[in-house]
């Protein structure tokens, strides 16, 4: 019973059914004695009445006698009769008769005392059961308050069987809860504070060149010199035109505001519109690119459709739910970051495949692969591995990686050095 | 959030000469949402490890702090709830209760605290574990990587501070393996769940965030993968 799994309701029951026992005994022990009061009057009765009968007509005495044995049906009626010619009837017989009288007086008595007793002690009983319930409740209470004012030290879990107990295990749960956002919070703040402290770091920069030229351009040079001034200066703002744009998008995404459409995409599709803009760079490096579904063999490269330099697989698309466009980005900047780390010749090998889970795109190059102690931190924003570019300001990955995050996504890299890298992106499936 | 810390754990049996040190003062602490590998050859002390993690073993010395509990200073009663309220577990061989259905399995841990299921949870753990309309079959109507995914259920249906696996793959081929293994990990990003796995497959231990490797009953290495 469901009831009895909690230990306060068990105890409950257990001292109900002693108190049944109890007073079951109580009840035949003053069942006995209003038998023997009874007795001791009926007695006190007959024996008076044989006594007064026997002595003045001493030969009635075995006719009475016989009665007493087993009482006739005649005598019975005769006596009834003389009763009730003298107003004894059954009626009024218990109250007119001195020793019945008596008895019926401690009999009332007694039953008084019996039932006053029994609700008293059930009273009692329920009374400290609901008092221990709501102590337990205020207990609960009190806990409450205390997460309230912030005060997570507290564990009020107390590892029983019964509701209540799983009740102080559900708010515990509810303080943790707490604290994790607390920390969170706090977190968070210091991240602001980090990329914003970033932020301006990475503009310095571009400022500080931007203030030398200026101040060179200032003291009026030949043109020859000019136009080269102007030229690195408009570099430099184009930089940090482009800076400043990627990070306010990474930003809206970090922070949650941007608003993903949901549409079909396939992967195929967006496989082939990501290497559009990287070609040149490809076909320069003379870098292999093999499109293809994970079953598809790499060394198939001889027989397949050409395109753009690129070879496919003749496998069906995969498609998932998402925002064609940022997705794009997203594996965009992936596939160029391999394109920069595959030496010529090399070799990049694009997959997508399906499963009742996640949809997933891998993108694998056989280039310089990614130093151990790197892998942890390469998706952090600014982050540069101990093979970047110079130029690289480490935007690229961190992107990719707040854009997949924002789909239910999530993107993984495994590499080793000097055999590559691969990076595995899924789109998880349920909501 | 420090969801679990072990301090100076030792497990050793018999005594004197004969003496077998199956874990010695092993130290480390996990964070609330990792996912960590434990591996280590055949007697290592992985397995005594997570039993002993796991609330079914007691230490000889040392601590086990689950969620700021001493779980070790619980009488037996009293752990079995914590247990029971506190830690998924995952067994190579599954065992799931065989006169039990799959929806039943799943909400035992419930059912055993009589409390009512939730019916949207159920629900989005056996979409997401892909057993929906295999609710009311029996264990022995399932196929390993089936009734490994029921295990799974049942582990994470009381959203509980740890989810321990003994070698949740040891019994299943490839492929069922890879996908338990993707599940495992998808149910650690997406409910934050913490998950420690002991496994002796290289591989399946590379997924983790982290690869804790036991030698001789001591922890020889630490190594973050990824964060």
């Amino acid at each position: 019973m469901s009831i009895l799994k909690n230990p306060e309701a068990k105890q409950l029951y257990i001292m109900l059914a002693l108190l049944t026992a109890v007073f079951l005994c109580l009840a035949f022990l003053l069942s006995r004695l209003e038998l023997y009061l009874l007795k001791e009057s009926i007695v006190e009765n007959i024996s008076a009445a044989i006594g007064a009968a026997a002595q003045k007509y001493p030969e009635a005495e075995a006719d009475i006698l016989l009665q007493l044995k087993e009482a006739g049906g005649e005598s019975i009626n005769f006596g009834k009769d003389l009763l009730k010619k003298y107003g004894y009837h059954s009626d009024n017989i218990l109250t007119e008769v001195g020793s019945l009288q008596r008895f019926t007086y401690i009999n009332g008595i007694l039953t008084v005392l019996f039932s006053a007793s029994l609700c008293m002690a059930l009273v009692i009983v329920f009374t400290i059961f609901m008092k221990n319930q709501y102590k337990r409740i205020r207990e609960v209470t009190e806990y409450a308050k205390l997460v309230q004012s912030q005060d997570y030290t507290l564990d009020i879990r107390d590892n029983s069987e019964g509701d209540i107990s799983i009740l102080k295990n559900e708010i515990y749960k509810i303080t943790t809860l707490l604290r994790e956002q607390a920390e969170a919070l706090r977190a968070d703040k210091i991240k602001l504070s980090d990329s914003i402290a970033d932020i301006s770091h990475q503009l310095k920069t571009p400022l500080t060149s931007l203030i030398v030229l200026n101040d060179l351009l200032s003291g009026d040079p030949d043109p020859q010199t000019r136009q080269e001034f102007l030229h690195r200066a408009e570099s430099q703002l184009e930089r940090m035109q482009w800076l400043v744009s990627s990070l306010l998008k990474l930003s809206k995404l970090e922070a949650g505001t941007v608003v993903m459409k949901k549409e079909l995409v396939s992967a195929r599709s967006l496989i082939e519109k990501a290497l559009e803009p990287l070609m040149v760079q490809i076909d320069s490096k003379q870098l292999n690119v093999i499109i293809g579904n994970d079953s598809c063999n790499k060394t198939q490269s001889a027989d397949m459709n050409e395109i753009n330099g690129s070879d496919h697989c003749a496998v069906d698309d995969v498609s998932f739910t998402g925002d064609f466009n940022w997705t794009l980005e997203a594996v965009t900047n992936i596939i160029k970051n391999c394109v920069e780390h595959t030496p010529n010749g090399g070799q990049i090998f694009i997959s997508y495949d399906d499963n009742p889970i996640y949809t997933s795109i891998v993108i694998s190059d056989n280039g310089k692969g990614i130093h151990k102690s790197d892998l942890p931190f390469i998706f952090q924003r600014f982050y540069k591995g101990r093979n970047a570019g110079d130029d690289s300001v480490g935007i690229g990955l961190a992107m990719a990686k707040a854009i997949i995050n924002e789909q239910n996504g999530d993107i993984t890299v495994d590499s080793e050095l000097g055999k590559g890298t691969a990076f595995s992106i899924k789109f998880y499936k349920s909501s | 959030m420090e969801i679990l810390r072990v301090e100076n754990l030792s497990k050793i049996y018999g005594k004197g000469q004969t003496q077998v040190k199956a874990l010695d003062q092993v130290s480390f602490s996990v964070k609330k949402g990792e996912f960590v590998a434990i591996i280590g050859a055949s007697g290592s002390g992985k397995s005594t490890l997570m039993h002993i993690l796991g609330g079914v073993d007691r230490p000889t010395s040392g601590k086990v702090f689950i969620d700021n509990t001493d779980i070790y200073s619980l009488n037996q009663t009293k752990l079995a709830i914590f247990r029971r309220r506190q830690i998924g577990l995952i067994y190579q061989f599954y065992n799931l209760i065989p006169i039990l259905n799959v929806e039943e399995n799943i909400t035992l841990p419930l059912l055993l605290d009589e409390r009512k299921v939730d019916k949207a949870r159920l629900k989005e753990i056996v979409d997401t574990l892909g057993l929906s309309d295999r609710l009311h079959h029996l264990p022995n109507e399932l196929s390993g990587g089936q009734q490994q995914r029921v295990s799974i259920g049942r582990a994470l249906i009381n959203n509980p501070a740890l989810v321990l696996a003994d070698e949740p793959t040891g019994n299943l081929d490839s492929k069922n393996s890879k996908e338990i293994v993707e599940l495992l990990k998808y149910s650690n990003k997406r409910y934050h769940q913490t998950l420690i796995m002991i496994t002796h497959n290289h591989e399946i231990a590379l997924q983790a965030d982290r690869i804790l490797t036991l030698d001789d009953g001591r922890i020889v290495k630490d190594e973050v993968i990824r964060s």
